[in-house]
């Protein structure tokens, strides 16, 4: 019986099928060795965002801070990667923590002064953004871009015979997140706060803790984004990070997540980035204009969207229709 | 149903595997592609495509840029120059650049959003055997060739017009680029650097412009004319800063206080306000003359098979043209120069 949940993933998978092959069939190199793999990395930023926005997502909320953190977080491992004798791995983690303690503030924000997450988080943002222009580094009060020369934190950015460490990175934990997701105490809490929050709150969840966990994932995944998105670049900019909130959460929506909460997991975030990146791929291989390519994706969005809600609809009227039968069976 | 499902995707990404390792190449960047790839063109004959990658599409120049593509695709018909919109974004740029590589693009020119972030980027493009030219915008990475109206000229030229229109004292204002830019962006550097050395001109305000926009631009100069009573001059870094800087000044009422306001770059906008005798004056770079060249010695490199990375340089060969100051005195001689449509009569 397909329920759904699997109903939604396979039209996922069905839709990445398609623009998988109109793409191949109409360009040359969609399907060659290197643009997979450019894909696969290109997927990995937004992806790993996505991955973070979406636990923010399914407990009912939204992380409109994300952009920010990673711009923060930019800097901040660039800075850490000067510290004599650091190995790569403490800067990475450095952007882990320091993402997670972005998300921290928000959490304590929405729980304990009981601010909206819409408001919140777009003030935080903005927030760690002027931070990082504070912070970035300076020369005769000028802004610069510095060079990093810290050679085991650049290895994060390279690749092994074309596969990038983030898309390394990105697999694995899409894989481990779906099982906390679909396994563990955890992912069913997160999802139970985005369902129903009185009912979670009558069963002894805190929706509070709930909130707290999951800002601190999403800044966590948007630090290690931005520490892998700085060693590839070598360099950390102010522009860093500029929009991928949007693009994260319509990779969410697009997967399947619900914005209203209580619906959406790792793979559905994953499909939906995976979805979306094709597009964007694809269609600069047709060589559309800026203008062309972001009014395509805004349409697609936008009929991903309506689908869900159109899918929504039809799956309500089924289970009315089937409560009325039984309802009968019953009188 | 889950089996299936995973049953299906593995499915999918084990043909897109095996699709990938059996299709023709665009491989990855590495030795057998750039050889592939450096064998040189027939530039007269055979399809050559080249990618245009400014740092932004949204600007006046982008008109002159479109008129040298056109008459390089007009003496080359088999030639084919596509632009592409960075958006002031390094990730943004990046994504193209690495879609330019993996379309078997033949050269690249661009200007470099950011001058580290774009290393890796221009280093990989070299290495596939792409031939990597940068406008304006450098970075330090080693490539084909660099040309440029360099922007510290700019600066450094208008503080001299400044300097010999208001003399060697004075309380002037600096409009630069937006804060994530000034990096690369040497305009206001070269202001900054000309009146310390030359004058005793006092920099009393400074802001970074978002987007090179006139309404922040407009915005900023609204705030300075509410601290500051006494201005002598305002450097715009760009003409639309500049032109945000005259409405600031004319809605403030302060319109006849003498504030003399100078921009750079020679867009249609400035040429007009040169005119009217709103703005002093502004440094035109010559974008035509620049991008053909550029586009000329992409040719050049791609008929013999060679780029920076092949040929070994230890240094990026570079090329500057002179800015030229447009005021009052030459703006009806420059109007043919500058080529801008709106402008011609």
């Amino acid at each position: 019986m397909i329920n759904e949940k699997n109903l939604r993933r396979i039209i996922s998978v069905v839709l990445i099928a398609l623009v998988t092959v109109l793409f191949s069939a109409t360009t040359d190199s969609f399907l060659s060795r290197y643009n997979l793999l450019l894909l696969l990395k290109d997927a990995a930023y937004t992806g790993l965002i996505a991955l973070g926005v979406c636990c923010v997502m399914v407990c009912g909320g939204v992380d409109l801070s994300a952009g920010g953190i990673v711009c923060i977080v930019g800097v901040a491992v660039a800075r850490a990667s000067f510290i004599p004798g650091i190995p790569g791995f403490a800067v990475m983690l450095i952007g882990v923590a320091a993402g997670a303690a972005c998300g921290l503030l928000n959490g304590l924000i929405v729980s304990k002064l009981h601010l909206t997450e819409f408001v919140t988080t777009l003030a935080t943002g903005s927030v760690f953004t002027g931070l990082s222009l504070l912070t970035i580094f300076k020369q005769n009060g000028r802004a610069i871009s510095l060079a990093l020369t810290n050679k085991s934190f650049l290895a994060f950015g390279s690749n092994i015979n074309g596969l990038y460490m983030i898309s390394i990175a990105w697999i694995v934990l899409v894989i481990v997140f779906q099982i906390i997701y679909s396994r563990t105490p955890l992912g069913t809490y997160i999802s139970a706060v985005g369902s129903n929050t009185k009912a979670a709150q009558m069963s002894g969840i805190s929706k509070g803790k709930m909130k707290i966990i999951t800002f601190m994932l999403s800044g966590a995944f948007a630090g290690l984004a931005s520490a892998f998105m700085v060693s590839y670049q070598t360099a950390t900019t102010l522009t860093l990070g500029s929009g991928m909130e949007f693009q994260a959460i319509a990779a969410c929506v697009v997967g399947g997540v619900a914005m209203s909460g209580g619906k959406g997991d790792a793979i559905t975030a994953a499909l939906g980035t995976i979805f979306l990146t094709l597009i964007t791929n694809g269609l600069y291989k047709w060589g559309l204009s800026t203008g062309g390519l972001n009014l395509l994706q805004g349409i697609v969005i936008v009929a991903v969207i309506n689908f869900d809600t159109l899918l929504g609809i039809a799956s309500h009227k089924r289970l009315m229709k089937k409560a009325e039968l039984q309802g009968g069976v019953t009188q | 149903m889950k089996k299936t499902l995973a049953i299906i995707l593995a499915l999918i990404m084990v043909i897109g595997c095996f699709a990938g390792c059996s299709s023709a190449p665009a491989e990855a960047p590495g030795a057998d592609a750039s050889a592939a790839k450096l064998q040189g063109k027939d530039i007269s004959t055979e399809p050559v495509k080249m990618a245009y990658i400014p740092v932004s599409t949204a600007g006046a120049t982008t008109e002159i840029a479109q008129y040298a593509a056109d008459d390089i695709m007009v003496k080359y018909p088999n030639v084919e120059i596509t632009f592409f919109d960075a958006g002031y974004d390094p990730t943004q740029q990046a994504s193209i650049v690495t879609q330019c590589i993996a379309q078997d693009f033949d050269a690249i020119i661009m200007e470099c959003t950011d001058d580290v972030a774009m290393n890796p980027l221009v280093t990989e493009a070299e290495q596939a055997g792409v031939v990597v030219i940068t406008t304006n915008m450098a970075c330090s990475a080693t490539h084909s060739a660099y040309l440029s109206n360099y922007s510290y000229d700019a600066g450094w030229l208008i503080g001299q017009l400044m300097v010999e229109d208001i003399g060697t004292e004075g309380k002037v204002i600096l409009l630069d680029c937006p804060a994530g830019m000034v990096a690369g962006t040497l305009h206001g550097k070269g202001f900054q650097d000309y009146i310390a050395q030359n004058s005793n001109l006092e920099l009393i305000d400074y802001a970074n412009i978002d987007g090179f926009s006139t309404e922040n631009a407009n915005t900023a100069m609204r705030d300075m004319l509410t601290k500051h009573d006494e201005i002598d001059a305002v450097y715009g870094m760009s003409d639309d800063i500049a032109i945000g800087a005259i409405q600031a000044i004319e809605a403030a009422g302060r319109g006849d206080e003498g504030i003399l306001v100078y921009g750079s770059e020679g867009m249609p906008n400035a040429i007009e306000a040169i005119r009217e005798g709103t703005l002093k004056a502004t440094a035109w770079s010559d974008r035509y003359s620049l991008l053909s060249l550029a586009f000329n010695i992409a040719l050049l490199h791609i008929d013999a098979g060679i780029n920076g990375a092949a040929l070994g340089y230890e240094e990026t060969p570079s090329v500057s043209l002179p800015f030229q100051p447009v005021t009052s005195d030459n703006v009806e001689s420059m109007i043919p120069m500058v080529r801008y449509a709106a402008l011609q009569d």
